[in-house]
């Protein structure tokens, strides 16, 4: 995937993530909605950062089958 | 609030592997690393050069890690909001179910055979965590809240359902880092089924990991001694990590026949404890 | 409106789908389960099978296990009707439907083993089967002595406090299941290392567990 799209999605989840937190301590959306948009989001950013931070990537290689 | 709790489990659980490798570590008297080590550790993995292996299945391969982080999010929000006991313990058989595709989808023979193990345990766990039935016919409900409530009135489970209390720390305690019981990453098969699970790809495992172990060590807490102010709780995680730092510091790891072996001993217990209480109530 | 009398166990109704007098319906925790199902089948439709290194005994070389495309397909479509058999069990509000998927759940899982040409895989799936087809004799059972006993099979019936099942319904209807759900048998018979399909084998695991975890619900609460 390229760069610009991995941002992209790192943005739009973490934009989610803390919406949904802020409604839900305002009161906007119920609790328990804002935890479902949060399971789903977050792993969506954790993966995304990481994705973002990465050195670089490269065609995949063949699995460790052994010394 | 529960973005908060999540970012807070993450580095707790985080912190906390780091403490329980400082235990084993001097225990077995070796320095160890620092205990922010496993921060450190995810940072690391996130920097790397990551790719998907050519043999992989590639939206399993992904997928699979969100799915992990996900469940436990979820699970965390169950506890916290004092939901029913019943999704916990389904969250834990869909961890089995993630651990098995964790394995089986990159290809690669080590990792299919930690998964092969997961499934193997998954046989002897289930009956154990199944265990928090006699819960229900104790306290006559499955949520988490009524259960404090039943605590705070009647006594702490801990005590008087001791034998469930054991099935569950078994529970705990097959899947804390380095324990007994975890089979299914023994070094005899590399790193089981993370075997091929690297850089970006381990960090995010690692961050749902750390907020599974949070979780289980909470829902220890929470069941068996009772609801405490969440600076207490996480305290109260930390002691009991602690005693599991000690068994594993001291205990080999079991082959996977002696691990359900054990596993199946434990169920027997609590199967007459059941039926104990099914004669005397 | 239907809701449950003992919101003790998973919290109350969160939605229903009536078919007739048939009411399917999905609390938080049956919802999650539902939706846990639902992905791993559609991972299952989209994602393509991995290709398993084995190694050569006897020298150094490796290969790797290519999953034909007829192959793919006929694991793909069990995949998917064990994924949708899976998500019918857990809307199930009626103990006779969820027995009958639960059957279905058992004949899709041999389809998924049984695809793969290869002598050892193709013994352990006949075996499996014939495991199966016993298991579906304590899993009716159970349904038909809670129907004698009780006179319905409907959950929301069964599952309020004037209503007693007796226990050896509840055991037969657990064995039923785990006899069904093949996984914890399948994967201790080690030939499952020589299938290749991640997804589809993947399948077998979830909807064995979700399954699992949907007949202790049923069984607590009646």
């Amino acid at each position: 995937m390229k760069k610009t799209s991995i941002k992209a999605i790192l943005a739009i989840s973490a934009i989610i993530c803390i919406t949904a937190g802020l409604f839900a301590l305002e009161g906007i959306i119920p609790e328990w909605l804002a935890a479902a948009v949060i399971v789903v989001s977050f792993p969506a950013f954790v993966i995304s950062l990481g994705m973002y931070w990465k050195e670089s990537d490269k065609e995949g290689d063949y699995p460790f089958v052994g010394y | 609030m529960i973005l908060l709790y999540i970012l807070f489990a993450v580095f707790a659980g985080l912190l906390f592997h780091g403490i329980h490798r400082k235990v084993i570590a001097r225990i077995q008297t070796r320095p160890g690393p620092p205990i922010w080590q496993e921060i450190l550790h995810v940072l690391k993995f996130s920097f790397k050069q990551t790719w998907i292996p050519k043999t992989a299945s590639k939206i399993l391969f992904m997928a699979i890690v969100a799915a992990v982080i996900a469940i436990w999010s979820g699970a965390l929000y169950i506890l916290i909001s004092g939901g029913s006991l019943l999704i916990i313990f389904g969250v834990y058989l869909l961890h089995k179910i993630t651990e098995h595709g964790l394995g089986l989808s990159s290809g690669s023979p080590y990792g299919k055979f930690g998964a092969i193990r997961s499934v193997i345990s998954a046989a002897s766990e289930i009956p154990l965590i199944a265990s928090i039935a006699i819960i229900y016919l104790i306290t006559g409900s499955l949520m988490i809240s009524d259960i404090t409530a039943y605590q705070a009135s009647n006594g702490i489970l801990l005590i008087t359902a001791f034998p469930v209390a054991i099935a569950m720390y078994i529970i705990v305690l097959s899947k804390v880092p380095y324990s007994p019981f975890g089979i299914i990453e023994a070094k005899e098969i590399v790193s089981g089924n993370k075997t091929e699970h690297f850089g970006v790809w381990r960090a995010g495992l690692e961050v749902g990991f750390s907020i599974k172990t949070f979780v289980l060590l909470a829902t220890f807490i929470t069941l068996f001694i009772g609801a405490m102010p969440f600076w207490m709780l996480v305290l109260a995680s930390l002691i009991l990590l602690l005693t599991m730092s000690f068994v594993c510091a001291v205990t080999p790891m079991l082959s996977p026949y002696d691990a359900v072996t054990i596993q199946i001993a434990v169920i027997i217990i609590v199967i007459i404890y059941a039926g104990y209480l099914g004669v005397m109530g | 409106m239907y809701e449950l009398e003992n919101i003790n166990i998973e919290g109350q109704v969160v939605t229903f789908i009536p078919f007739g007098d048939i009411v399917g319906y999905l609390t938080p925790y049956t919802a999650i389960l539902f939706i846990f199902a639902a992905v791993f089948t559609i991972i299952a439709l989209i994602s393509k099978p991995e290709k398993q290194v084995d190694i050569a005994f006897g020298g150094d070389a490796y290969y790797t296990k290519n999953v034909s495309v007829k192959q793919m397909r006929f694991q793909r479509f069990m995949a998917a009707a064990c994924g949708l058999a899976t998500m019918g069990g857990v809307l199930s509000g009626d103990v006779f439907n969820f027995t009958l998927f639960t059957a279905m759940v058992g004949i899709t899982n041999i389809g998924i083993v049984a695809s793969i040409k290869n002598r050892h895989i193709l013994d352990n799936a006949y075996e499996y089967g014939i495991l199966a087809m016993v298991g579906t004799l304590p899993l009716f059972a159970g349904a038909a002595i809670i129907v004698a006993t009780t006179g319905t099979l409907s959950m929301w019936i069964l599952f309020t406090p004037l209503v007693t099942v007796p226990l050896v319904a509840k055991l037969l209807l657990v064995i039923g299941v785990l006899a069904e759900g093949m996984a914890p048998v399948y994967v201790a018979k080690a030939e499952i290392t020589r299938a290749p399909g991640a997804p589809f084998i993947l399948m077998v695991h979830v909807s064995s567990l979700v399954l699992f975890l949907r007949v202790i619900e049923i069984v607590i609460s009646m």
